[in-house]
């Protein structure tokens, strides 16, 4: 099977495969390893603060204490409240004005807030690139939308991608051995990676599309147009003065009995247009939550139709669980990671044939040396660096600057990237054994963490075997 | 599921042993009929995942299941051999320094102009689709994207940038006027 395009314009589109590939691979590289990573962003917020006390089951008198707790410790009645319930995978309570946030106890009463620490930072450098939020949304979104432009143009200007379609040579020549990577994990890949690319985008570019759209057909109103994206809130009035969650839970389960709630918004509390909405997710739904509202009373007014309304509704409310595999439990996790880390070895290799064809090394040849193994021995530094205290980014930002240093005084790729997966071995265990020197090892405190630890060390001597087994291209210096 | 997964694995199957079939061999003369045989067989292990998780779960699994035994046949066609090290002789040149102009102002001057296109041309097309505002727009929000990734490729691909440039503006006009024309 072959696509067959003219001699010059496969020429053409190759030629505009390579720059754009050439233009964005190294941030492509950085937002797909940080994304991999992200996918687990709720076990590394448990393996961070694994002190937190972790329950699954609560009741309304629980979250009437917890909102009576945290009334009081901000300064002004909030305009919306939220109090995240225990899930599979995160089997804490949080309670959150939006600005200030507390986990909280099995009593009722709050613990400490959650650290922005090395996942806060994790996670910002995925979405925004720790660039002011708007511009750095757009900047990552564009890469989603240069993703799909490299599928395409990668599909256009690969006659062969397909007649090729498994063959892998490994070792040998180079360039020969990247191709392959390159071809193989693209073609087979290109469904999902496309899918990625454009949930990715539409993050940042719906922004875009809202304000343009909202000034062209709704005289500037934002709210007017999300509204009708999104459904509105309903106005309430004359609510009664406390909010009854037992019943608002009680009519959730008669309203809906497959649905799982995971968290509760509050609106207006205290005030005589308060109400309360249950966001619950459902089976087999991709849907990031439906709505459930309900008076103080706890009386059931509507659900939001984020399961049931317009087909675009439901997408657009469904972009979140397709980007970061939050759905049908770890499993989905795993097999996101692995796709993700796939997207990030394509990322790599197709920067690495363009240099493989170039006549000549230069110091570009080090620097993505120092790019392709430095981000990776950054993230694992930084996170132990921020076990002790350190701000995370900026520990991640100076390994870089001297792994970039580095490259550019030793000036041989082949040692430098041998010593740079060395570091990187060495600096999971010892991130590892830093962890378990501050917060000691207890299955049954944290099972997140532990097997967090458990998984670090296994993957770092997996690698570490695999990286000195002869036969393959990483030890040979290739 | 596992009827899913192993119908993933047997489809699979079938398309790379068709791939592999050289002249000579007993089924080369069925070689096509195979192959689609098991993209149908593919499509049949996507059913079987929709008929499991539901359609939704159902479509990302049989997506990733697709990549993930494709790979598989590839790894285990995979031709070992000693990798040579031989490294080319480092210089200070880095990039043809005129490519490097070209390829960048492409992109710099490019992008804008494609982004501001993609997005009112993806406003204007939906206006005339006779679908509710909640599908409207999130059909131009996936447009966007795609209208903007085909216009950076074709400006990347473009020998020069007048052309495709002046074709970007004219339809980012047209897109206006049509947004404006209420």
């Amino acid at each position: 099977m072959t696509i067959k395009l003219p001699k010059p314009s496969i020429k053409k589109i190759l030629s505009g495969h390579s720059w754009l590939g050439i233009s964005v691979g190294a941030l492509t590289y950085l937002v797909c390893l940080t994304g991999s990573l992200a996918v687990f962003f709720e076990e590394f917020e448990r393996w961070e603060q694994p002190h937190i006390e972790e329950y699954q089951q609560y009741s309304a008198e629980l979250i009437n204490k917890a909102v009576g707790h945290a009334l009081p410790r901000m300064q002004s009645l909030p305009e919306s409240l939220y109090v995240v319930l225990p899930t599979d995978d995160v089997p804490r309570i949080h309670i959150s004005d939006g600005v200030q946030e507390w986990f909280v106890n099995r009593d009722g009463s709050l613990s400490e807030p959650p650290v922005e620490a090395w996942t806060h930072m994790l996670k910002e450098l995925h979405n925004h690139l720790h660039l002011p939020e708007t511009v750095g949304l757009i900047i990552v979104a564009s890469l989603g939308a240069m993703l799909c432009s490299l599928i395409i143009s990668g599909l256009l200007a690969h006659p062969r991608i397909f007649k090729d379609a498994f063959k892998f040579r490994v070792g040998g020549k180079k360039h020969l051995e990247q191709v392959d990577i390159h071809n193989r994990l693209g073609v087979w890949g290109t469904p999902f990676f496309f899918i990625i690319g454009l949930t990715g985008a539409f993050f940042g570019l719906a922004g875009i599309l809202i304000t343009v759209n909202a000034e062209m057909s709704y005289n500037g109103d934002q709210e007017a147009m999300l509204n009708t994206v999104y459904g509105a809130d309903p106005v309430v009035s004359n609510s009664a003065a406390i909010i009854n969650y037992a019943r608002a839970l009680a009519e959730l389960k008669q309203q809906a009995a497959t649905a799982t709630p995971i968290y509760l918004h509050i609106h207006s509390i205290n005030t005589d247009h308060q109400f309360l909405e249950i966001a619950a997710t459902l089976p087999q739904r991709l849907i990031y939550s439906e709505m459930y509202r309900f008076k103080a009373s706890g009386e059931f007014i509507n659900h939001q139709g984020l399961s049931d309304g317009d087909a675009g509704r439901q997408l657009a409310y469904s972009v979140y669980r397709i980007h970061f595999g939050h759905f049908n439990g770890f499993i989905s996790k795993i097999l996101y990671a692995i796709m993700g880390l796939a997207l990030t070895v394509l990322s790599a290799s197709g920067i690495n044939i363009w240099l493989n064809k170039r006549k000549q090394r230069s110091f570009l040849n080090d620097l993505w040396v120092a790019v392709v193994w430095g981000v990776p021995l950054a993230l694992s530094l930084s996170a132990s660096f921020s076990l002790q205290g350190f701000s995370a980014l900026l520990s991640f930002l100076l390994v870089m600057l001297v792994v970039s240093i580095g490259c550019l005084l030793i000036k041989d790729e082949v040692k430098y990237r041998g010593l740079l997966i060395n570091m990187l071995l060495l600096s999971i265990l010892l991130l590892v054994a830093s962890h378990i020197v501050i917060f000691g090892v207890e299955l049954a405190l944290s099972p997140a963490a532990f097997f967090i630890n458990v998984a670090l060390v296994s993957l770092s001597i997996l690698a570490g075997l695999i990286v000195h087994y002869k036969r393959l291209p990483f030890c040979t210096g290739q | 599921m596992l009827i899913a997964i192993i119908c993933m694995l047997a489809s699979i199957g079938g398309v790379f042993y068709a791939w592999q079939t050289t002249p000579g061999e007993p089924f080369f003369a069925y070689k096509t009929s195979l192959t689609v045989l098991a993209w149908l067989g593919v499509v049949v292990s996507l059913v079987c995942w929709v008929q499991a998780l539901g359609a939704e779960y159902g479509v990302v699994y049989g997506i990733i299941s697709l990549a993930f035994v494709s790979w598989l046949f590839a790894a285990k066609n995979s031709e070992f051999k000693v990798a040579q090290t031989k490294l080319k002789q480092h210089t200070q040149t880095w990039l043809a320094k005129k490519q490097l102009l070209h390829g960048l102002a492409t992109l710099i001057v490019a992008s804008p102009i494609a982004l501001l296109t993609s997005c009112l041309l993806s406003l204007a097309i939906i206006k005339w689709l006779p679908f509710a505002a909640a599908n409207k727009w999130f059909f131009a929000a996936l447009l966007f994207p795609i209208l903007w990734a085909l216009s950076c490729l074709w400006l990347c691909s473009a020998d020069k940038l007048r052309g495709p440039s002046i074709c970007l503006i004219s339809l980012a006009c047209l897109s206006c006027g049509i947004l404006l024309s209420n």
